[in-house]
């Protein structure tokens, strides 16, 4: 079968936003939802889209992803023509291909590109919550001859100075590109979301190699100097729900959003399921006290206390008399008796000891370290 | 070479009038359990944790259901391409039904040519209506050290605990003081002893032992499923025991399926079939996490993913995709997967099967002694 079309996921952010949370895991692999973590939207967006061949590109803390990944066969990726592969930095005889920015990372494995030869290359974040089809927006592409298309989407006028704006014509072809512009002059914000035709940007991308080393980044470099070119470039507009979250707040937001069963995403119809690898754990266990409203449980759970609007992901424990409100409770946890967890995030494996608590505010998230201990005896005497 | 390799035959064919409407269409191995396994999950998961690669599944009918389930195996490692995997031998019982005399000569023909092939030193051989969580090591090794021909696996119970009318299988076994295999008689033997032993149907036999014991049945013309032939001839071999202390329950009618899901709302149970050292291992599906609307309230309760609870739930076990309406009522009850519960509706003392639709305001009442089951795919109107 013909490879029409190869993503490659860029899942470099180190994410130092994110705090703790991503400072040992690259933020594509930080948990979501409940059962997910962030770059599986990306990856079953792809196996959704029928994007068969996914290059998931990082540098930064690399375990994690490749144990979730692996050969892509929770995303059903695994067949003979297809398959996700790592694709990391090494050292080679003409120097070391640490990956400089986006377009770098894209230059340093042309070879896996070219050993699928694609006609088309799409290039996408790890880091973004959205359901997208993808084949959509290569039939566009298509239909427009384009050189580029990029993915792009209303935002608020107020919020538009935060993001990349296309400025578009009325047959939506990009005639300028503003990076972060003080008075924008559209909304059509970049959501990092490109297809490329793969002869031309390998072609602009070897160039630069043998001659400047100007084009490190897709925004900054190579989106200008297409345009600068005169390369047909258009704007693809998407309408659906989408959300970049790179900071606590973002994360905790897009979180308690999923909780609402008329979210966009927190869909229960089969047509366009969000994969993800995870391990097998027994059905929920909800005991005589137990009191779960308005939130999202997962397989392997343990409640005997309260749980207003939050989310408890896979194999957490709940104990007797604790109550845990507006919160996102990450795999493994445990949370003791007479707990109270409110406006917080807890890391995977973290132990909330009888008794303690972790308390934030709408504006300022708390947050506990993946298999960090709150409270116990260990901390007996410190008030 | 792995030391003392070990291959496994299960046998699917027990008789399952008793849970119909329920075994319809499905043996008793591909009943949901707990929310979200099937009742053939437990013994695969302990051949899985015993690093065994292969095993024959013989079926009774056609086998559907088993296959949609294990599919390639690979969810307990069964998926091996070098040597290893599922093999399936299904219409074991159209071949009971035609005993045409010729066709006798081969009745074991797909058990040897198994037996040959898996080059193991010993074989665990087992049925597939008691759910138990074994260590198929431990046995081994057991076996092993004892040098009996056949160990065969068994639970201990006091005749008053409280599930002592669901006896396990209809005979016991009589062991001396050292706990030395003496005898297997029927139950109503035993009923005043102070301790019950019961089979558990599960056994390690050396591989040869099994083609010999196979030999014999054919020349004696003794046409049986495997595990009912280790348990016929058993007598005339030696027999070591090994105990298994463990959560047990034998799934043979629609009441004890109904209070082994009922057992699970047991901690301790739940947890001594579950968190033991022996994962259970299913299938995975990618459903979303289950949603528990603001007006819900769902206590000592087993729920599935990818479920919607809207009303109130009581000592129930929800199976994945269930959907239970706002003002709804569901207690003392299993709902299988796909089920959906109307507003309004009232569900007590009954097993819903997959796929129902219950109309909003609908009722199904039954009681402790008289459970309602709703086959596959009906539809309740109020």
């Amino acid at each position: 079968m013909k490879n029409e079309m190869t993503a490659m996921i860029l899942a470099g952010g180190q994410g130092t936003r994110l705090g703790v949370l991503t400072k040992q895991t690259a933020k594509p692999a930080v948990p979501f939802g409940g059962k997910y973590r962030i770059i599986d939207f990306a990856l079953s967006n792809c196996a959704n889209s029928n994007v068969n061949n996914v290059g998931v590109v990082t540098q930064y803390q690399p375990l994690e992803l490749n144990n979730h990944i692996g050969k892509g066969d929770a995303w059903g990726l695994n067949s003979r023509n297809g398959g996700a592969t790592i694709l990391q930095p090494y050292s080679s005889s003409d120097g070391e291909k640490w990956f400089k920015g986006t377009a770098n990372a894209i230059y340093q494995n042309i070879s896996y590109i070219d050993s699928l030869s694609p006609e088309y290359v799409l290039i996408l974040s790890g880091d973004h919550i959205y359901k997208m089809d993808y084949s959509k927006m290569l039939d566009f592409h298509k239909e427009n001859n384009a050189s580029l298309t990029v993915g792009v989407i209303p935002v608020d006028y107020k919020e538009a100075s935060r993001f990349g704006i296309m400025n578009t014509d009325q047959g939506h072809r990009i005639i300028e590109f503003e990076e972060k512009p003080a008075e924008p002059k559209s909304n059509l914000a970049s959501m990092g979301i490109y297809i490329f035709t793969w002869p031309t940007l390998r072609r602009y991308l070897v160039e630069d190699q043998a001659k400047e080393r100007k084009l490190e980044d897709f925004g900054h470099d190579v989106i200008p100097a297409y345009l600068a070119n005169g390369e047909d470039c258009f704007a693809y507009s998407f309408n659906g729900y989408w959300k970049d979250v790179g900071t606590i707040e973002s994360l905790w937001e897009a979180n308690m959003e999923m909780i609402d069963p008329n979210h966009p995403l927190n869909q229960t119809k089969d047509s366009w399921r969000i994969y993800s690898n995870t391990p097998i754990s027994p059905a929920q266990f909800f005991t005589e006290t137990a009191n779960v409203r308005n939130s999202m449980v997962v397989d392997g759970c343990y409640v005997a206390g309260e749980v207003n609007h939050s989310i408890l992901s896979q194999d957490v424990r709940v104990g007797m008399e604790s109550t845990v409100k507006d919160s996102v409770i990450m795999s493994d946890v445990t949370i003791g008796e007479n707990v109270q967890i409110e406006y917080a995030i807890i890391g995977e494996g973290a132990h909330i000891a009888d008794g303690a608590s972790v308390i934030g505010e709408p504006d300022e998230i708390a947050v506990v370290g993946y298999n960090e201990t709150i409270g116990g005896p260990k901390n007996d005497g410190e008030e | 070479m792995v030391k003392n390799k070990l291959a496994a035959i299960i046998n699917l064919t027990e008789d399952n009038q008793s849970l119909r409407p329920l075994t319809n269409n499905r043996p008793i191995a591909a009943l949901p359990f707990a929310g979200r396994y099937r009742i053939i999950d437990f013994v695969l998961s302990s051949i899985s944790y015993a690093g065994i690669d292969s095993v024959a599944l013989f079926i009774g009918d056609s086998g559907r259901s088993i296959y949609d389930h294990i599919r390639s195996g690979s969810e307990w490692d069964l998926q091996s391409s070098i040597g290893g995997g599922v093999f399936t031998f299904s219409q074991q019982n159209w071949k009971h039904r035609y005993r045409i005399e010729e066709e006798h000569e081969d009745y074991y023909y797909n058990h040897r040519i198994y037996l040959q092939r898996s080059h193991s030193d010993y074989v665990f051989v087992s049925g597939s209506s008691i759910i138990s969580n074994n260590n198929l090591l431990a046995v081994t090794q057991q076996h092993v050290a004892s040098g009996a021909d056949i160990t065969m696996i068994y639970k201990s119970q006091s005749a008053f605990e409280d599930r002592g009318e669901e006896d396990l299988v209809d005979e016991a076994l009589i062991l001396d003081e050292e706990g030395r295999f003496k005898d297997i008689v029927p139950f109503e033997e035993v009923l005043n002893d102070e301790k019950i032993h019961s089979s558990l149907g599960k056994y390690i036999i050396s591989t040869q032992t099994l083609l010999d014991l196979i030999d014999r049945a054919t020349a004696e013309q003794v046409y049986m499923n495997i595990n009912e032939l280790i348990h016929f001839y058993l007598m005339d071999y030696s027999v070591n025991t090994y105990e298994y202390t463990g959560y047990a329950a034998n799934i043979d009618t629609i009441g004890a399926y109904y209070s082994a899901n009922m057992e699970m709302l047991s901690r301790s149970k739940f947890t001594s079939l579950f968190h033991g050292s022996i994962p259970v291992l299913t299938k995975t599906k990618h459903g979303a996490p289950t949603y528990y609307d603001e007006n819900s309230n769902a206590r000592e309760v087993i729920v599935g993913t990818d479920s919607y609870i809207g009303g109130t739930v009581e000592r129930s076990v929800l199976n994945r995709r269930v959907t239970v309406g706002e003002g709804a009522q569901v207690s003392d009850s299993i709902i299988l997967q796909g089920t959906k519960i109307g507003e309004n509706a009232e569900i007590r003392y009954a097993i819903i099967d997959k796929n129902t639709v219950i109309e909003p305001g609908a009722k199904i009442i039954g009681t402790p002694d008289n459970l309602i089951v709703i086959g596959k795919g009906s539809h309740i109107n109020a």
